[in-house]
Formats: C-alpha cells, sequence, structure tokens
C-alpha cells in the first residue's frame, strides 16, 4: 500500500471528502440491512469503486478488506479454457467479465450463477446475501448484458450486484432499470485540491496551492490521476515549488502531436504517417475512444471556428461507426482523413478569397 | 574402358547434350527424308488391304495380323497378339509426332527401348563415342569454328540455334505430316466405314472368333476401287484434297460421331477407350468413335522429345543441368562442372530477373558424386506440362522412368518400398535396363511422413535394420512435381530440393502449337480465336488442347466469337494476394469481350473497351477468385495511400476512407449475426477503391503486415499488462481495470519508480534520496516489479524491468527513465531484501516467542535427531500457531524432539566442531536469514 492511491484511500463511508450527502444515504441503505442492486456510475477516478468498498465494510464489516486474489477457469462452449482473476473476501466477489472479451456471456452466466445458488448455512453472522462486484459493465458484449438481467432477478434472495459502469449509456435499459443508480460524479477542483493538501499533509509534506490547482486542472478531475501526478512530482522535486513541471502522460503527449501533425500537412503521405502514430497508440492499448477524444480536442483547439462544428460532428459520425465496426483503426483513419478534406477545403477557400 | 580420348571427344563430353540436341535434330532430318520411302512403302500395303478383306476368308486371322503388320510396320505390335487390333490399339502406331518409327529402331538412338544391349548403364558412352560416327565429319567442322569463341557465345548460339531448328522442323513437319496424316485418316475412315464391331446398317458379313465379332462391310466391286482410287489420289495431291468425296467423308464421319454421342448414355465416352456395351444381345466390345484416334488429343500431342518441349528454355535447360549431374554417379561418366557453373550463372541472368537465390543450380557435388540438391521439385499451375517436361528430359537423360502419383498408395511404407525398388532395383523383366529415374507427381497431396520419410532418404539417413549395416545411399534422380510448393508439408523439401519454376508460357506460343495441331487435326480455326483460347484459359496447354478437340468433335469451324461466347475453358485460376491487388490498383488490358447488339441481336466483338463497366467486371472477378475479402481489405488498405491520388484535396482519400468502414461495419454485422445476406455488399467496396486509385502504371504493392504486426504487438502489451495486474498485491487498488491501469497508473508509475539518486551507498544520501528509496521499493515490491539481470547480445549487462511495463506506454516524446546501472542495481538489491523482510516476519515474530512462552529450548540442528515415535513424545508435540501472507490463521503442530544432553556448554554454544571425514564444511554456524538482512 506504498502508492499514495492506495494509502491514503478513505475506508469507511463517514470519511469521505466529497459527495458527503450521498455517503449519508449509503449509510442509510446499508443500515436498513438489505439494498437492492446499485449500479455505480460516473467518470473514471471520481471514487466509485472506494464507496463501493466503503459500503461493503459498513455492510459486513471489516471482514470484506481481508482480501485474496483468485484465478477462476471457466470452459466456452466452443472448449476454449477462459481465466478470469477475482478479488473476493468471504463475503463478496468482484470480477471484471469484460476481461475475457467476446466470451463475457460465459463468464457472466457460470459465475453468477455459481455464486448465487450457495446459500448461506448460518446467517447469523452475517447478512443473508453474497454481493458480487462487477466492474466495467459498459464493456459488457450485449449478450452478456442479456445474460445478466434475467440472474439478478433470478438470485436476488442470495446476492446483490453492484455494478461499477463509466457510461450508463452502453448498459441496455433493461440493467438499468433493474439498478438503483447510484452517481459518482468527479470531483471539483477545489474539492480535489483540498484532498491533495490533506494527502501531503498527512506524508508531512507541504504543496503549494497553485501548484494543487495546476495538478488538478492537468488531471482533468480524475482523482485517482490526480495522487498519482503529485507523488510523481515528488519524486521528480521534493520540496514543492509553485512552479515546477508536472509530469505529463506520455500517451497525450502524443496525440496532441499527431493532431499537430494532422494540421500542419494534409496529403496521402501524412496521413499514412499519421495511421502509423494510431497504430503506435492502439497497440499500447489506449482505447480508441479515448484517441477520438483525445484527437478532437486538439483539432477543435487548433482550427478556425467555422469548421469547429464540422469536425465534432466528424468525429461523432466516426466514433459512432467505430462501436459498430470491429477495426478501430477503419474509422481512425476515416475520421483522419475527413477531416483532412474539410481543413484543406477551408484553406483554398480562404486562400482564394485572399486573392480576390 | 582405356579409350584415351581425343580432343574431339573431349568436346562433345563437354557439350554432349547440345549435341544430343543436335543429333536428334540430324536423324530427324534424315527421317524426313526417308519418310518418303516410306511413304511409297505404305501404299502399296494401303492398296492391298481392301481387296484383301472383303474376301472373308476363314482364317482371318493371320491375315489381320499380316494387315496389321504392313499397315502399321510394327513389329513388336504383333507381338501383343491381339486377335482383334481395332479394339485394343496400341497408340504407338498412330501418333502422328512420330510417323518414322521403324526408322529409329535403325538408329538405335539411347532413347529406344529396342536398343539393348549387353552394356547395360555404359551403353550411351559406346554410343557417344562410338555410335554415330558418321556424324563427326559434320561435328567436326563446327566444333573448330566454336571452340573459338567464348563459352557464354557458344551458348547463346547454341540457344538460338535450337530455336532455329525448333522452328524450322515445325515448318518442315507441317506439310509432310499433314500429308502423311491426311492420307492416314482417309484410310482409317475407310476402314471404319467397312469394318464395325457391332452391328452395323450396311450389308455385312459377320466373322468370328474367339468370341469377338467383326462385321464387315460389303461394297460392290467398282466401289472400292473407286475409293482405293480416292485414296492414293489424295496422298499425292496432298493436302489440297478438298473434293467432293472428301467432303462426303468428312460429313459422313461427322454423322457417325453424332451418333455414337447420341447414342452412347455414357457423357465421357471421350475419355474412355472401352465401353461394354451389355443392352445388346451379342456381348460385343465396341470402341469408341476411332475415326480419329484413340487417344485424347492432350496424349497424342503430348511433347514426347526435348526439343518439343513448350516450356520456358532456360527452365528445361537447366532441369537438365540438374539431371546431367547424375551422370556422373549413374552412368560413371564425367561431366565438365566448370561448363555448368558457368551456364547455370548465366542463365540465371538470362530472362529470370526475379529468380531467387535457392532456385539456383548447385553445381557442386558431394563426397559421392552426387549433386548437392538430390532431388528436383517442379512446381506451377496446372496444365504448364511440369509431368511432360519431367518425363521428356528424364527421358532424353536415358532413364527408365518409374512414376508414382497420386492414385498410388502413398502411406509411408507404401513410399519406402517404392523409393527402394525405385533406387535400388533394376528392372530386368523390361525390354531395357536403363537406370530409373523416379518421379514423385502431384507430390503436394502426399501425407507429410511420406514426405518426411523422402527427405530422410535423401539425406542418407535411412540406416537399414538387421545385419546389413551397410548404408543405403541414394544413386539416382528423384524429381517431384506439386502445384502448390508452399504446402507446409513440402517445407523442408523445399529447402534441400532444386526449385525448378514453370512459368507461364507465351500464348503466342502455345497458339503457334495449337496451330500446327489444328492444321493436322483438319480443324479450322484462325490464329486469333486460339489466340484468345490460350489466353482464357491462362495458357493452360491441357485445357486448350480438350477445348480444340470438342471443337473438333463438334465439328464447327473455330471462331473468335466461338470461344468468347462459350464458357467453357475459362480457368479458375486462384490469384496470390498481390496480383489480385495489382488488377484492383491497375487499369488492366481490355480482354476482348462479346457484346450483344440489342436491335439486330448480332454479336460484335469489341476488343478496345476499356469502359466503366468491364472494369468493373474485371476487378470483381478478380476478388472472386480471391475470396478472402478481409484480407483483400487489408492489402488494399495498406497500399492505397501510396497509390495516385485523384485529386490534392483529398476528398477521394475521404471517401475511400468511407467505404473501409463500410466494409468493416459489414464485416461486423455478419459476424456477429450470422448473417450473410448482406456479404456480397462486401466486394463493391473493391470497386469503388478501384475507380477512386486504379492507374494505367504497373502498380507496385507491398504485401499488407501493418496489420499482423499491430496485432502482435499488442497482444503483448496486453500479456504485460495482465502479468502487471496479476502480480500487484491484493491490497493495491490503484490499479483499477485494464484501461485505467493504461491511461493513468502505468505511466506515472513508471516515473515514481524512477527517482534521481546518486549512485552512492545507502549509508551517504541525503534523507531525499533515502526516502524515495524507500519508497520506490515499497511501491515495487507492493506491485510485484522487479528488476532482472539480463546480458544483452553485445555482452553487457542490463537491468530489465519484470513485468516489463516500461515497454508500455512508451511513446518516442516522451521522458526517459534514468537507467543508471548501478542505481537500478542498488534498487533491485532493496527490493529483493524487502520482499524476504515481508516474507519473514509472520514466522519470526510470533512463531519465536510461541516457543519461548513453551518453555522449550531452541535445539540445534546437529543435535536434533529422528527418534522412535514413542508416547513420551507424543505429550511434547506442540500446537504452533502460524498466519499466512494474509494473516490468516493456520495451525499446524511441529513435532520436536528434543535430546536430554542439552546441558554440555559446548553443544550450547552456537558454534560448534565436529569431525567429519571427507568434508571441509566442518565449522558450522546456524545462520538466520534476519541476520543477513
Amino acid at each position: 500500500m506504498a502508492l499514495w492511491v492506495d494509502k491514503h484511500r478513505p475506508r469507511e463511508l463517514s470519511k469521505l471528502d466529497y459527495h458527503k450527502e450521498q455517503a449519508q444515504h449509503l449509510i442509510n441503505l446499508s443500515q436498513q440491512g438489505d439494498f437492492p442492486h446499485l449500479m455505480f456510475y460516473g467518470p473514471s477516478g471520481a471514487g466509485k469503486k472506494t464507496r463501493i468498498m466503503c459500503l461493503l465494510r459498513e455492510l459486513y464489516g471489516t471482514g470484506v478488506e481481508r482480501l485474496r486474489n483468485e484465478t477462476m477457469t471457466f470452459t466456452t462452449p466452443s472448449n476454449r479454457k477462459i481465466e478470469i482473476m477475482t478479488v473476493g473476501s468471504n463475503y463478496h466477489l468482484e470480477v471484471n467479465p469484460s476481461d475475457a472479451g467476446i466470451h463475457d456471456r460465459v463468464v457472466v452466466v457460470d459465475l453468477v450463477k455459481h455464486v448465487a445458488q450457495t446459500h448461506q448455512l448460518d446467517p447469523t453472522g452475517q447478512r443473508e446475501f453474497k454481493v458480487i462486484v462487477l466492474s466495467e459493465v459498459d464493456e459488457l458484449t450485449k449478450d452478456a448484458q442479456h445474460a445478466l438481467r434475467r440472474t439478478m432477478e433470478k438470485y436476488v434472495a442470495t446476492c446483490r450486484i453492484i455494478l461499477c459502469v463509466n457510461s450508463t449509456s452502453r448498459v441496455i435499459p433493461a440493467i438499468r432499470s433493474r439498478c438503483l443508480g447510484i452517481r459518482v460524479a468527479a470531483p471539483t477542483i477545489d474539492e480535489i485540491v483540498g484532498i491533495l493538501s490533506a494527502t501531503c499533509k498527512k506524508e508531512s509534506l507541504t504543496l503549494p496551492n497553485e501548484l494543487a490547482v495546476q495538478i488538478a486542472h492537468k488531471s482533468e478531475r480524475n482523482l485517482r490521476r490526480a495522487i498519482l501526478m503529485v507523488e510523481a512530482c515528488k519524486v521528480q522535486q521534493c520540496p514543492f515549488t509553485s512552479n515546477q513541471s508536472i509530469a505529463d502522460l506520455d500517451w497525450q503527449v502524443f496525440l496532441k502531436e499527431t493532431a499537430n501533425q494532422i494540421i500542419l500537412e494534409q496529403s496521402p503521405a501524412k496521413l499514412e504517417k499519421v495511421r502509423e502514430r494510431l497504430y503506435e497508440l492502439l497497440s499500447q492499448g489506449v482505447p480508441p475512444d479515448v484517441i477520438f477524444k483525445g484527437l478532437v480536442e486538439n483539432l477543435v483547439r487548433n482550427c478556425d471556428i467555422t469548421i469547429k462544428a464540422e469536425t465534432v460532428k466528424l468525429a461523432c459520425l466516426y466514433e459512432h461507426r467505430m462501436q459498430q465496426g470491429n477495426k478501430h483503426i477503419f474509422h481512425l483513419e476515416a475520421f483522419v482523413a475527413n477531416f483532412m478534406a474539410v481543413y484543406k477545403k477551408f484553406m483554398n477557400d480562404a486562400l482564394m478569397l485572399d486573392e480576390f | 574402358m582405356s579409350h584415351i580420348p581425343t580432343e574431339e571427344e573431349m568436346f562433345e563430353l563437354m557439350y554432349d547434350d547440345e549435341l544430343d540436341i543436335e543429333m536428334e535434330m540430324e536423324r530427324e532430318n534424315r527421317a524426313a527424308e526417308a519418310q518418303q520411302q516410306e511413304d511409297i512403302l505404305s501404299q502399296v500395303t494401303v492398296t492391298d488391304t481392301p481387296k484383301q478383306l472383303p474376301s472373308g476368308s476363314s482364317d482371318h486371322r493371320p491375315t489381320d495380323r499380316q494387315l496389321n503388320r504392313r499397315l502399321f510396320d510394327n513389329s513388336s505390335y504383333a507381338a501383343s497378339g491381339s486377335s482383334t487390333p481395332f479394339v485394343a490399339n496400341s497408340p504407338k502406331p498412330l501418333t502422328p509426332l512420330t510417323p518414322f518409327e521403324p526408322l529409329r529402331h535403325l538408329t538405335s538412338t539411347q532413347n529406344q527401348p529396342s536398343s539393348q544391349g549387353p552394356f547395360g548403364a555404359r551403353k550411351r558412352c559406346i554410343e557417344e563415342l562410338f555410335g554415330d560416327i558418321h556424324d563427326i565429319d559434320d561435328e567436326d567442322v563446327r566444333g573448330a569454328i566454336k571452340r573459338q569463341k567464348t563459352e557464354e557465345e557458344i551458348d547463346l548460339e547454341m540457344i538460338e540455334r535450337i530455336l532455329e531448328l525448333r522452328k524450322k522442323r515445325t515448318v518442315e513437319e507441317r506439310p509432310t505430316n499433314c500429308d502423311d496424316n491426311d492420307r492416314k485418316e482417309a484410310l482409317h475412315k475407310f476402314k471404319q466405314h467397312n469394318l464395325s464391331t457391332s452391328i452395323p446398317k450396311y450389308p455385312f458379313i459377320p466373322v468370328t472368333s474367339d468370341g469377338d465379332r467383326i462385321y464387315i462391310r460389303f461394297h460392290s466391286e467398282d466401289f472400292e476401287d473407286e475409293r482405293i482410287r480416292e485414296i492414293q489420289c489424295g496422298k499425292s495431291v496432298g493436302s489440297l484434297m478438298s473434293t467432293a468425296a472428301r467432303e462426303a467423308m468428312w460429313a459422313r464421319a461427322n454423322e457417325m460421331m453424332a451418333h455414337r454421342l447420341i447414342t452412347l448414355t455414357k457423357p465421357d465416352v471421350m475419355t474412355d477407350n472401352l465401353v461394354v456395351n451389355s443392352s445388346e444381345e451379342i456381348p460385343a466390345v465396341v470402341t469408341t468413335d476411332d475415326s480419329v484416334d484413340p487417344n485424347l488429343w492432350v496424349e497424342k500431342y503430348r511433347p514426347k522429345r526435348y526439343l518439343d518441349l513448350l516450356s520456358d528454355e532456360s527452365t528445361n535447360r537447366n532441369l537438365l543441368k540438374w539431371i546431367k549431374m547424375w551422370d556422373k554417379i549413374v552412368f560413371q561418366r564425367d561431366i565438365d562442372v566448370k561448363s555448368l557453373k558457368k551456364e547455370t550463372v548465366k542463365f540465371q541472368q538470362f530472362k529470370n530477373f526475379r529468380r531467387k537465390e535457392r532456385n539456383t543450380l548447385n553445381s557442386d557435388y558431394d563426397a559421392h558424386g552426387r549433386p548437392i540438391q538430390k532431388i528436383a521439385l517442379l512446381c506451377g499451375a496446372p496444365g504448364l506440362g511440369k509431368t511432360t517436361l519431367a518425363h521428356a528430359i528424364a527421358r532424353h537423360a536415358g532413364y527408365n522412368i518409374v512414376e508414382l502419383n497420386a492414385s498410388d498408395d502413398r502411406s509411408p511404407e507404401a513410399f519406402k518400398l517404392a523409393l527402394e525398388n525405385g533406387t535400388q532395383m533394376k528392372s530386368f523383366l523390361g525390354k531395357d535396363n536403363r537406370p530409373n529415374c523416379i518421379i514423385l507427381d502431384e507430390i503436394d497431396g502426399a501425407p507429410k511422413q511420406s514426405i518426411d520419410f523422402l527427405i530422410k532418404f535423401i539425406g542418407d539417413n535411412v540406416s537399414n535394420k538387421g545385419k546389413n549395416k551397410a548404408k543405403h545411399f541414394l544413386r539416382r534422380p528423384i524429381i517431384c512435381i506439386c502445384n502448390d510448393m508452399y504446402v507446409p508439408a513440402l517445407r523442408q523439401l523445399r529447402q534441400e530440393a532444386f526449385v525448378v519454376d514453370i512459368n507461364q508460357m507465351e500464348s503466342g506460343r502455345l497458339a503457334d502449337r495449337l496451330q500446327t495441331i489444328c492444321r493436322r487435326e483438319k480443324v479450322i480455326a484462325d490464329y486469333s480465336a486460339l489466340l484468345s483460347l490460350a489466353e482464357k484459359s491462362g495458357n493452360d496447354i491441357r485445357s486448350c488442347l480438350s477445348m480444340l478437340e470438342f471443337f473438333s468433335r463438334l465439328g464447327k469451324p473455330l471462331t473468335l466469337i466461338e470461344v468468347l461466347q462459350n464458357d467453357f475453358g475459362q480457368k479458375d485460376m486462384q490469384k496470390g494476394l498481390v496480383p489480385v491487388l495489382e488488377t484492383v490498383f491497375q487499369i488492366t488490358n481490355p480482354r476482348r469481350t462479346i457484346k450483344e447488339d440489342d436491335k439486330s441481336s448480332e454479336k460484335i466483338i469489341s476488343s478496345a473497351d476499356s469502359s466503366m463497366k468491364t472494369r468493373v467486371d474485371c476487378v470483381l472477378d478478380a476478388i472472386h477468385m480471391f475470396g478472402d475479402y478481409n484480407l483483400l481489405v487489408n492489402g488494399v488498405y495498406e497500399n492505397y495511400l501510396t497509390k495516385k491520388m485523384p485529386d490534392p484535396n483529398m476528398i477521394g482519400t475521404a471517401e475511400a476512407t468511407e467505404w473501409f468502414c463500410f466494409t468493416d461495419r459489414i464485416n461486423q454485422f455478419i459476424n456477429h449475426r450470422q448473417n450473410y445476406s448482406v456479404y456480397s455488399y462486401m466486394q463493391y467496396g473493391f470497386v469503388a477503391w478501384h475507380l477512386l486509385f486504379a492507374s494505367l502504371m504497373w502498380p507496385k504493392i507491398f504485401f499488407p503486415k501493418q496489420g499482423f504486426e499491430f496485432t502482435k504487438k499488442a497482444n503483448v502489451n496486453k500479456a504485460v499488462v495482465s502479468s502487471f495486474k496479476k502480480g500487484s498485491c491484493v491490497t493495491t487498488r490503484g490499479v483499477d481495470d485494464d484501461r485505467s491501469a493504461i491511461l493513468d497508473t502505468i505511466p506515472l508509475l513508471r516515473k515514481i519508480i524512477s527517482p534521481v539518486i546518486r549512485t552512492v551507498s545507502v549509508e551517504l544520501m541525503c534523507p531525499k534520496e533515502r526516502s524515495d528509496l524507500v519508497h520506490t521499493v515499497e511501491v515495487m515490491v507492493d506491485h510485484g516489479l522487479e528488476y532482472h539481470h539480463i546480458k544483452k547480445q553485445d555482452g553487457t549487462f542490463q537491468w530489465k524491468l519484470e513485468p516489463d511495463i516500461g515497454t508500455l506506454c512508451d511513446f518516442d516524446c516522451g521522458f526517459q527513465p534514468s537507467k543508471n546501472y548501478l542505481t537500478v542495481q542498488m534498487i533491485s538489491r532493496e527490493v529483493q531484501i524487502e520482499k524476504m523482510r515481508r516474507a519473514a516476519p509472520k514466522f519470526d515474530g510470533k512463531v519465536a516467542t510461541k516457543e519461548r512462552r513453551a518453555g522449550k529450548e531452541n535445539v540445534p540442528n546437529h543435535l536434533r535427531t529422528l527418534n522412535l515415535n514413542s508416547m513420551a513424545n507424543e505429550e511434547r508435540v506442540t500446537k504452533l500457531i502460524s498466519k499466512d501472507i494474509f494473516g490468516r490463521v493456520s495451525t499446524k503442530s511441529v513435532p520436536i524432539s528434543v535430546q536430554d544432553g542439552g546441558t554440555d556448554a559446548i553443544i550450547k554454544s552456537s558454534i560448534w566442531y565436529k569431525y567429519k571425514e571427507g568434508f571441509n564444511n566442518a565449522v558450522r554456524k546456524d545462520v538466520t536469514i534476519n541476520n543477513l538482512l
């Protein structure tokens, strides 16, 4: 527990730093002893997992913190063995079914049934139900989500399911309606600054307010990122100064450079270079929607006001199509090519106007 | 042979295969002259036959045989002893390419099966030296001129000469052979009309022998005479025989053929020679229409000699060289290696510039005097004449051919037997005892085990079992033939073998040959039609000949329209990925097509049609043949940007990318729903790309590998992430799911664990450095990271992070963690110590105190002995409570036996001495891991 992110993570609902009203609601919910399926949704780094763990602790006591890693093996209908890592205690099980890729349906069906069908023999010491935490449910295939919806109803007596989702838009409505949605919004800049200062204080360091604000902005209100950044800053330069450089994320720098190259030159040869960079990003595991977002942000920042709307429209179109397709690189390149065409046309028009 | 070769003979030895070819040609010239005489000879017999036949004597059998012998002048034929020669016809007498068979007997060439003698394997040498004495004068003059030139020039001249002679020969052959053929054909037809094995419609006399029945036609005396005169007359006039009588004959032949086709239900009648007609009462054997020849044209016109070969000259020569290299061991005859070497080098440069390294003939010998490449592998598309080439060349070099093809049993055992029989034995039953040459046809279909055996076999790794320990080794050439040399089973063979690629021949050359055949077979065909036929079939000689035969049976003249209109003959060729991509990116030369005029419904041949429609059709055809759209899409995707752009405004490119998205979505839809109804829309992307990017220039296509490399790299990175996640401790929840791990944790973690630390010992560090170090070590241990010491290729050592998150999120622009060797070494050491420290305390702290509390003395190791498990000891079993890594309590009972003699001071001390013979570690001390940390 050496990373500050883990070390200073709040463990009880009452000790949460922000969304305190919501925390109170959760306490009330857990005190009733029973609750429906929950769905925590919100952007990455907002504290969904933290809240889930706090809630579980509220329910079962400190026993949930005795975690262990387990590797479960599933067999697909096509006789392929899939290994899934799970983290669990005696009371709950946490799993990321989307690790199984297109075979996630098997994981959902087998795992949930396996856990849910075992009744608690002696319910005196604990609750009558176990909890399954499913993370990244929005990454699940439609098949898996459909498999989930019936199981959720069927085994409601013995298990509760807590879903952890980035965006509800990719969760099928059937599941959404079966869950109590809890939105965990990203912390505001002020909240982040407060948390960063408090963390540094615990580490007996002093963090200048300006630096904290800068980091908070740079982290895009992602608390995990912000804390990691502070830690990286500390490694770089220990007594903090207010104007010290903040560690950049490499992929962000790379994306920005890519966008600049697109603006610089619009030609097939350039497009090929851009493709290589996109391949590089994808192969490193950067999700394609993040690439889309990063590109659009940087492009829009640099281009003329008249084609900003057009750019965003194109990005929307191709991002949507990418979800329907399989080869992300095609759609990314299509977006870049179309932007190039739009940009080129705009530039040519501008030149024409100048000549007249 | 104690013969010291003269200079001329040396020369002959050096260039013997050229000489072979020349000799062959001269023989033919002489044969052509002699043919005149033969013609006259056979004329006499022809005039005799019809007169004898109608006499219908009861002792017909000798007559028949006599007739036969006179007709075909083939002594071997009589020996076959068939009572009905028209039924079981030997192909030999009717092959027009060798009309001077008898003469060749006399000249006793090496290729003739009849030229057997007691000389055995050395027969060739003798022939070479003495056989063609009368040629020497002629040869001598030429040789003298030649010797002054360089070898390369000689080679070139040789090739030219061969080609020239080949042309000359075809020219020569045409009139004579046609003439000869006409006559034979007419005669045959005459016979056909007069003799029949089934009950004919005309008046007849049945003749019976051995249950076979032949019906002989009744004709008036006048008619006979007239017909005979006709035939004779036809001969003398030559190919100008186009009288009314001939027309009538032609018509009758056609009529008969048509009749045959209707009556015989079996559709493949042309391929079968014998069809048993069981429906009739009399069990008669019916020959299929042998108005022309019982053989298919494909067989009939199969090149019999080296000179007849149609394939590329340099390819032929290369293979010939290879097989000649075997002469050293097979015929105990030296050939000049040097000249070979030069020629191979030259042939490499000659024409085939794309030839790769493995295709070159290695002209070195191994210890046994065999060529290094002990096996030749011919590969090429079907119908290019691989089998023919192999047979012709093996025969030319004087081998007896043992063929093993897909129709034979090719299980490893059978294969082994066949190979051993072929290479180690000699046939004594046959008429000659030439050495064998094994031809393994269609080897790409053979089972892997058999091919493995073959490789072992040629590598001489097959030792005979049993007493006979003498190692077998290969002494005979083996030629393998395959269509697809990239079959996985052939991979190893490909490396060992001398690979000969049979390329497509030029359409013109094939059309020339087809024209010759047409003329000989009296098929009216114009050259353009033949040319387009050749193009249509992808220069597949076999299919061209079959088509021609088909047309000839139809009796229609072959015109361009016929060729273009008919659907058959179109070869369904599987092209490689790159050629298909080339068709997508290139506006190909328009092929001749047929257009239907709507108004007059007339067919117009349009040759210069490069309209949109034809281009689209062409592209669609090509991609249909290939089939794998996904691979093609990848290919187009990785090539389209380098192609000529339609406009500088990127509009075309943008449109092309639209199509990529479209195909991708359709593909995903199909894969997801298993709904193939939209599959046909996949193809139109290629049309769009073709219209956008195709140009008349030859496109340079790169094989698509970017996507593949990307997937490989992505998989590696994925594996690193998952091992990182597995390695990290349960309590570190900062590593969340993959996404946030890649986006946030790992890039920043890389920075956190690489602090700037001076390379000084821990004691000399400033507080900041020390805290950084401690922090780094903690983080690394938490996440299961450690440095491994590895040796680089250049011999230096390096520390490598494991799992290597350094490669993850590694973009060029980003920061580079300090890789100071000494710093990393220090960190690594600290990490190892920290790991031990974390593992240790669970047993150190609590267990020790428990033990102390129990009042038991720590017994030194050397005092512990195994005791009997007595009752007294059972009481001493102490329950030890230990905790596992996660702090859970686990109890286990550890039996501790204590010896009573613990009072001794020496024994109590932690250092003791005990003499033990043969050991040098007599002084021992208890050291716990804690003391080392």
